[in-house]
């Protein structure tokens, strides 16, 4: 064979240094965490809202990734010992501690399909009339597809 | 000749193939991956117990807040009480709903049974990970009785009467382990009226106190029968009352 074969081994030399580059690098740069906000037109409940017994209200929140979106979760729980403060802008008046006999409780999650970067919650909660009235937690949260978790929790109030 | 310069000239070929490949294994990603961080717990905002507290009631929700961050992802968390006594008096809980997170602010509610012994205790709150590296949180910790009352004197000689435009005089014992954190006496009016008076005062933490008070009921109150509440919170969020029937009389 006359063909010299020190073209083809570049070639293989150069697959080589393509191949076994480092490129499993990549796979954990994702240092930034999902965002959540209710800090826009549409977002709800903001800070302090009072909220009626009976009443069924769309639970909005926009989150967002620098990569992908993997799940939410909305949990709503009572807030009659006013045991944390929430991270939203303003104090919200309490009401008077209370025990509780039968507190509003949300706890749900979902997924969200596909390599969506930006998302918007939308819930329709309905809030049976024999709950208890009083402060409560509404706590959004998101988790990225890297596992990065961010979270609000704003103050609300259920009336009457 | 031609043959032998081509053979020198491949094999010279393929050891710049091995020499290539050598220099550019990835051994920095194997080190990094073997050095992954233990789960790191924020212990600085750490709340366990309300407002940090590290007391809490039986019967009644122990709140939770600690800021995680683990490289190797969260696979369990997990909290444990035991009696300091040897009793052997225990209680576990553990959450596995967060499994492949990196970072998390755990704000969980843990309901400590009713059945619980009152004491000193040890409290341990342990992150694992998903490589299996463990880390933990210890403290000390109470578990402690909701406010006890007892009212002996509630207007004159305890006579559970009182007149408009003059002091009401009150006189209660009470025992808070929890430090009191309010007393509120509400006095309405049993008629179906939405006739009612109220009043608080504010305390920072007193575990026990000779409550002795005068409340000015209002000269405009009408006379009747009421119905009078004196309830004291603590700074747990534990609430005792005392319910009484109550007279306003010219």
């Amino acid at each position: 064979m006359t063909i010299s074969l020190k073209p083809m081994i570049l070639v293989v030399l150069m697959l080589c240094f393509i191949t076994t580059s480092c490129s499993s690098d990549d796979d954990n740069t994702d240092t930034t965490k999902p965002t959540i906000t209710i800090n826009y037109d549409g977002g709800f409940p903001q800070a302090c809202e009072a909220l009626e017994r009976g009443q069924t209200y769309t639970f909005k929140a926009q989150v967002a990734d620098n990569v992908a979106l993997a799940s939410y979760s909305l949990d709503i729980h009572h807030n009659f010992d006013h045991h944390t403060h929430d991270d939203q802008i303003g104090d919200c008046e309490f009401h008077d501690d209370k025990t509780p006999i039968n507190p509003f409780l949300v706890l749900e999650n979902y997924s969200i399909s596909g390599e969506q970067q930006s998302y918007e919650i939308a819930l329709e909660i309905s809030i049976p009339n024999d709950v208890d009235t009083g402060d409560y937690h509404c706590e959004y949260s998101v988790i990225d597809k890297t596992g990065w978790r961010s979270q609000t929790s704003i103050d609300i109030t259920i009336i009457e | 000749m031609k043959n032998l310069a081509n053979l020198r000239h491949n094999l010279a070929c393929i050891m710049l193939f091995i020499f290539g490949l050598t220099i550019n294994s990835c051994t920095s990603d194997d080190e990094d991956n073997n050095v992954l961080s233990a789960p790191v717990i924020n212990t600085e905002d750490i709340e366990i117990g309300h407002d940090n507290s590290h007391s809490a009631t039986p019967g009644t929700e122990l709140h939770l807040d600690v800021e995680i961050e683990a490289e190797g992802k969260i696979s369990t968390i997990a909290i444990e009480l035991h009696k300091e006594d040897g009793s052997g008096e225990e209680y576990e809980y553990e959450w596995t709903e967060f499994e492949g997170l990196l970072n998390l602010d755990f704000h969980e509610h843990y309901e400590i049974p009713a059945s619980a012994t009152i004491g000193e205790y040890h409290f341990h709150f342990v992150v694992t990970d998903m490589e299996g590296s463990q880390t933990s949180y210890e403290a000390d910790f109470n578990l402690v009785n909701g406010p006890v009352i007892v009212a002996t004197e509630i207007g004159e000689n305890n006579s559970h009467t009182g007149t408009p435009g003059e002091e009401l005089h009150m006189d209660v014992e009470i025992e808070a382990q929890g430090g009191i954190s309010t007393i509120e006496i509400e006095l309405h009016k049993e008629d179906g009226s939405d006739e009612e008076y109220e009043y608080e005062w504010t305390y920072s933490g007193e575990t026990a106190l000779d409550f002795h008070e005068h409340y000015e009921i209002p000269a405009n109150a009408s006379t009747g029968e009421y119905h009078f509440h004196f309830v004291v919170t603590d700074l747990l969020g534990n609430q005792t009352s005392y319910d009484a029937e109550f007279e306003i009389e010219n």
